[in-house]
């Protein structure tokens, strides 16, 4: 048998496949067509301080191979999440990361202070969204001080596992990582969206209102990897690498290239199947090859 | 709500760029009401391309079609497929439409007037309903499924908006004579078809006073209620799902 357990930070799971926040809802719309009990760990949709009603009209733009979308994060906020979301998701036996999103410092800290005494696995802070932007028009995944001070406040309140969401939309990846993982987090969860944009020539005007929104898909997938590569190099904590991932060969190369677990996102939408597929398919890898535990493929890329 | 490889046991053109697809699923048909639609996936390969959202047009006991017209990339994939190959289908989806007895007045446009068939079967056998049928399209060639809600036993009004078959006009022109007409007040108007048409039935039912259900269409990430992309505002703010919470609502529910 092989062994697909891992751990990332206190959080113990039974594989390394997650399903990305924003792609699953809070687990229950799929709860028909997969059996919940396999994933790895579920990642809820962005929970705001207050239920968040989101962009207009258009929200999904399909491109070459991609999705580019402009959701603005609609959720229906920490109280609903707690009351109704939560619960639910608990009578699974799956792991359970709740993503959370602010527009200031105070805000991620109201939530992890919120948080803090309800029972699931891991916060995961979303400082990454395109699509909700704060004055000053830079996501606090654009600055290592403004993620510093995010995982600060958020650490101060939340004792288990911190998992921090990165945009790709950055020079250098691997300098963001670092300040999170001084700050205090256990693990980057790499890649949020690429920025994008889409054109209605008809009219001569941008698709989206907000001009850009965030690619995903198989599009980004080489992009994405490289980010996770480059984030692996430069921390010592895991990384969760997704981008497009569709089968066991798209997250292999994830984990090969320092990845220590992954998630799946857009492909949900496709064949909401993926990621039950993908756990099969590598336990038979590992029994196959003799390799025994995945945890031993994590950035085993010969360079 | 079920995830099936479906056989396609036809998939033909019935008259301009409109093509019927016949699937075969004995659950799907068993658990499908109407309003409610599949979301296929046309393609295997590895190019990405969403499932593409369709409404139930009919169901028999092994089988479920749907009519489509091809408009992009993914009808124009989805009418190359043959009888015999299979097709990724998840469904039925989505809140249907809300059965009533009485007199009904169904207002169909375009590949609207398609889902509208599989409720008229459900008013007629299971209600015992009367209705009529207002079928809308921009010219005789287009006019869908004429014939079969007259085997059904509804009365069916044909509307083009050249004039080259029925009534000239655009179909709430027509609707809108039939409201005004003393002691023609329907228990319920049910209408599917572009925005601008439900904008007016809705505008329409809300002046005469009579409850109406419009069935919504959008583009869709999930279809299943996780992704929020096919969203449409509420009339009493915010947004809701045209997947999950539609696609057929009460009209005073949406802003329209």
């Amino acid at each position: 048998m092989g062994d697909l357990k891992i751990k990332i930070g206190d959080m113990q799971l039974k594989n390394p496949v997650m399903v990305a926040s924003g792609t699953f809802g809070y687990g229950e719309e799929y709860a028909q067509l997969v059996d919940l009990n396999k994933l790895g760990a579920i990642v809820t949709k962005s929970i705001t301080l207050k239920p968040r009603a989101g962009n207009n009209q258009p929200r999904l733009w399909e491109t070459a191979s991609g999705l580019l979308n402009s959701i603005g994060l609609q959720n229906v906020g920490l109280k609903t999440f707690i009351e109704e979301k939560l619960p639910y998701l608990q009578k699974y036996d799956t792991g359970i990361i709740v993503s959370i999103a602010g527009e200031t410092v105070d805000e991620y800290e109201k939530l992890a202070q919120a948080l803090k005494k309800e029972k699931f696995d891991a916060l995961e802070i979303n400082i990454s969204c395109p699509n909700v932007r704060t004055a000053k028009r830079m996501l606090f995944a654009q600055d290592p001080e403004l993620a510093r001070q995010v995982i600060r406040k958020v650490r101060r309140y939340y004792k288990k596992t911190v998992i921090v969401k990165l945009t790709p939309n950055v020079t250098d990846i691997g300098l963001i990582a670092k300040a999170c993982e001084k700050a205090g987090a256990d693990a980057i969860a790499v890649v949020n969206t690429f920025n994008g944009m889409a054109v209605d020539l008809k009219k001569g005007v941008p698709v989206f209102k907000n001009i850009v929104a965030g690619l995903c898909g198989p599009a980004i997938k080489p992009l994405a990897l490289y980010k996770v590569y480059e984030t692996s190099q430069a921390v010592r904590i895991p990384v969760i690498g997704m981008g497009g991932i569709m089968n066991f060969h798209d997250g292999l190369e994830y984990i090969l290239c320092g990845a220590s677990a992954i998630a799946v996102g857009a492909g949900n939408f496709i064949d909401p199947q993926i990621p039950v597929k993908i756990i099969k398919d590598m336990e038979l890898y590992l029994r196959e090859n003799h390799l025994g535990k995945i945890s031993r493929l994590v950035g085993s890329l010969k360079c | 709500m079920f995830q099936d490889k479906c056989r396609i046991l036809a998939n033909e053109p019935i008259c301009g760029n409109f093509y019927r697809l016949v699937l075969e699923s004995k659950s799907i048909a068993a658990a499908a009401v109407p309003g409610q639609f599949l979301n296929i996936r046309v393609e295997q390969g590895t190019d990405f391309l969403l499932r593409r959202p369709l409404s139930i047009h009919e169901i028999k006991k092994n089988s479920v079609s749907i009519i489509y017209k091809t408009v992009g990339r993914g009808t124009g994939k989805l009418s190359l497929k043959k009888p015999k190959e299979s097709l990724d289908v998840i469904g039925p989806l989505g809140k249907g439409y809300t059965l009533s007895d009485g007199k009904a007045v169904l207002v169909g446009g375009g590949t609207g007037v398609a889902s509208l068939k599989f409720l008229a079967a459900d008013l007629i056998n299971k209600q015992q309903a009367a209705v009529v049928v207002m079928i809308g399209a921009r010219t005789r060639e287009e006019v869908l499924c004429g014939n079969e809600f007259s085997e059904l036993g509804c009365k069916v009004e044909i509307c083009t908006e050249d004039g080259t078959l029925g009534f000239k006009g655009m179909v709430t022109s027509l609707l809108k004579q039939y409201l005004s007409v003393m002691g023609a007040h329907p228990r319920v108007v049910y209408a599917c078809g572009p925005m601008p048409m439900l904008k007016e039935v809705g505008r329409l039912t809300s002046h005469f006073r009579i409850p109406c259900e419009v069935s919504l269409e959008e583009h869709m990430g999930c279809g299943v209620g996780a992704c929020m992309g096919c969203v449409v505002p509420a009339r009493n703010g915010g947004y809701l799902r045209v997947c999950k919470d539609g696609p057929v609502f009460d009209a005073r529910e949406v802003a329209l």
